[in-house]
């Protein structure tokens, strides 16, 4: 497991360092240091590297880690591997409301949007609780639930896009893009105070998780207090998962290959787990960002094209599996015909 | 230790809005004694389990704990005196026998501690007791049936509660495993003092290890008392519809039905 953590930590921090030299614009080593570090270095170097690159990675960093962080928090408290703040509807909720804002209030501050962001994903979570909770958060209907949440807000951001003004709607529609293009140190400003206070909370609450993972009468009898708590936890990766994707767009999979990978790695407290998640999704962000700059420079792809390209097969594996998995539960409950 | 015990006042239980399940019933449930609850399916015993157990929240009437309603009471309060191991546990694929266990310290810690030393010690003398200390490091899903339930058992007992409930805690366990578990159940009653209340499907294993049986049928307690008392030919024929001959355990001397055939109405 310390291994796991130790690997993780480094590729991410090579992930980093070939983000800083490369690009359309290659700099050796060399290069970067002096950009940093002192001012006679050429002003497009240090532009290139203080103003955009480093930032850049940064951010992706942070999203990285709050969607790593988000997935294994809904995996955990849904009991349901296939989890992620995009499947289940969060990422389109956020996208309607930062869709609407962007459209009708245009002159509003960017500092907003993160809390515009966030209050999507609680739309979306509380509408996806009051539909699932009845049905106890069976794997397969939570998803099938988020799946339609998620067609619903996509539809009525489509239809904001039809009416709206047009070139407000393009700054949306670049938004929408989910990636990492032109951002710089405001859009960090804009996520630390969201990171920081959603990071110590989720880790905080992370033996809340151990919990309620069980099952609802396991954690009952346990002590935990099942609403309460779940809005705290859900609320918890709104933050979370909002405030990233006000900056990134809408990102699909981070949360969910993350969560995955890290649950098969730890063997531990999910205190843990939420950390390994975290450096996990970090490390695929980064990674992405940078493939989708220099893959076909000097246009850049978007970079969530190439995290779908191994979400959506990996996906499609844990479907089946569950899908084996359910129906052997179904039959063992037929066999011995319930209560 | 004192003994914290368990009574139900006028209880009726119901899910959702539908009609009770178990309704008026009154019951106290003696302290450091086995009670079995028993009775056709549907019967509502592992409905009255669930609301021992605070998982079902009364319709109407009351739990309570030593005299305090169980509503009224902080949970993780209740959590360190009453254990709850529900139908067919299923633990997490990644987790193992020893994270489990230390789960049932979760009542005893703040909202941010982590399991220290002294929980440290209080799971493996949980696991000791439950008999899994061997398995400690493997994944609770890579254990046999009964093993698992061992393992569960082990986490209830981290708890430290003197209460624990159990609904089937046997069901789906071949022979040797129900013996096993139960064995253990009548073990730590024994030693510990422990107060066991236990959903049970099968009469004559109940008979044998409870000192009290409760027999169920439509929502009601048809019979309370002794195995002697409570598996009588005119009970079980009143409540099952099935005419037994009653003999004595060879083993054990408690009573053991043997069905003869099912009673037609008239």
């Amino acid at each position: 497991m310390k291994r796991a953590f130790g690997w993780i930590v480094l590729l991410l921090l090579s992930a980093c360092l070939l983000s800083l030299f490369l690009g359309e614009y290659r700099m050796a080593p060399a290069m970067v240091v002096r950009a940093i570090f002192s001012h006679s270095a050429p002003r497009a170097d240090r532009f290139i590297t203080t103003s955009v690159r480093i930032p850049r990675i940064l951010i992706g960093v942070l999203t990285g880690f709050s969607f790593g962080v988000s997935g294994v928090m809904l995996q955990s408290l849904l009991r349901n591997p296939l989890a992620d703040p995009g499947l289940l509807g969060v990422n389109d909720g956020a996208g309607l409301l930062v869709t609407l804002f962007l459209v009708y209030f245009p002159a509003a501050s960017g500092w907003l949007l993160p809390a515009v962001a966030f209050a999507g994903a609680m739309l979306a979570i509380a509408a996806l609780l009051a539909l699932t909770s009845k049905f106890a958060f069976q794997p397969l209907s939570v998803l099938l639930n988020g799946i339609a949440l998620s067609l619903g807000f996509y539809s009525l951001t489509k239809i904001v896009k039809t009416v709206g003004d047009w070139q407000r709607v393009q700054s949306a529609i670049d938004w929408l893009q989910g990636n990492l293009t032109g951002v710089s140190w405001p859009q960090l400003q804009i996520l630390l105070p969201w990171f920081i206070p959603g990071l110590a909370a989720a880790l905080v609450t992370a033996k809340l998780l151990d919990i309620h993972e069980l099952s609802d009468d396991s954690a009952i009898g346990l002590g935990a207090r099942l609403g309460r708590e779940r809005v705290v936890v859900l609320s918890i990766v709104a933050v979370l998962s909002g405030s990233a994707i006000s900056v990134t767009g809408p990102v699909y999979f981070v949360g969910f290959l993350s969560g995955n990978l890290a649950q098969r790695l730890v063997i531990g407290s999910k205190r843990e787990t939420i950390l390994l998640a975290g450096f996990i999704g970090a490390t695929m962000v980064v990674l992405a960002d940078l493939l989708a700059r220099l893959l076909i420079a000097p246009r850049e792809l978007r970079l969530f094209f190439l995290i779908n390209l191994v979400g959506a097969p990996a996906l499609a594996w844990l479907l089946i599996s569950q899908n084996r998995i359910a129906k052997l539960a179904a039959a063992r409950a037929r066999a011995h015909g319930g209560k | 230790m004192t003994f914290p015990h368990l009574a139900a006042i006028d209880l009726a239980l119901a899910y959702n809005s539908e009609h009770p399940v178990v309704e008026g019933l009154n019951l106290v449930i003696q302290p450091g004694t086995i009670t079995a609850l028993v009775g056709p399916n549907g019967c509502g015993k592992s409905t009255l389990l669930r609301g021992f157990a605070r998982i079902l929240k009364p319709r109407s009437g009351s739990v309570e704990l030593s005299g305090e309603p169980l509503e009224t009471m902080d949970t993780l309060a209740v959590a360190r005196k009453l254990g709850i191991l529900p139908q067919r546990p299923v633990a997490p694929e990644g987790v193992t026998v020893r994270q489990l266990v230390l789960l049932g310290r979760y009542p005893h810690q703040n909202w941010w501690q982590t399991s220290g030393t002294e929980d440290v010690h209080i799971a493996d003398a949980a696991m000791r007791n439950a008999e899994v200390l061997e398995f400690a490091d493997r994944l609770v899903v890579s254990l046999s049936g009964g093993q698992q339930q061992r393992a569960w058992i082990a986490m209830i007992l981290a708890q430290q509660s003197s209460v624990l409930l159990l609904d089937e805690p046997i069901t789906f366990l071949d022979m040797a495993h129900q013996l096993e578990v139960l064995d253990l159940l009548r073990k730590l009653n024994a030693e510990a003092g422990i107060t066991i209340v236990l959903v049970l499907h099968d009469l004559n294993l109940a008979a044998r290890y409870a000192g009290k049986m409760i027999l169920m049928k439509d929502g009601r307690i048809a019979a309370t008392g002794s195995p002697e008392e409570v598996m009588t030919k005119d009970l079980l024929l009143g409540v099952f519809s099935v005419r037994c001959h009653i003999l004595q355990d060879p083993v054990t001397n408690r009573p053991f039905c043997i069905p003869i055939d099912i009673a037609l109405p008239d």
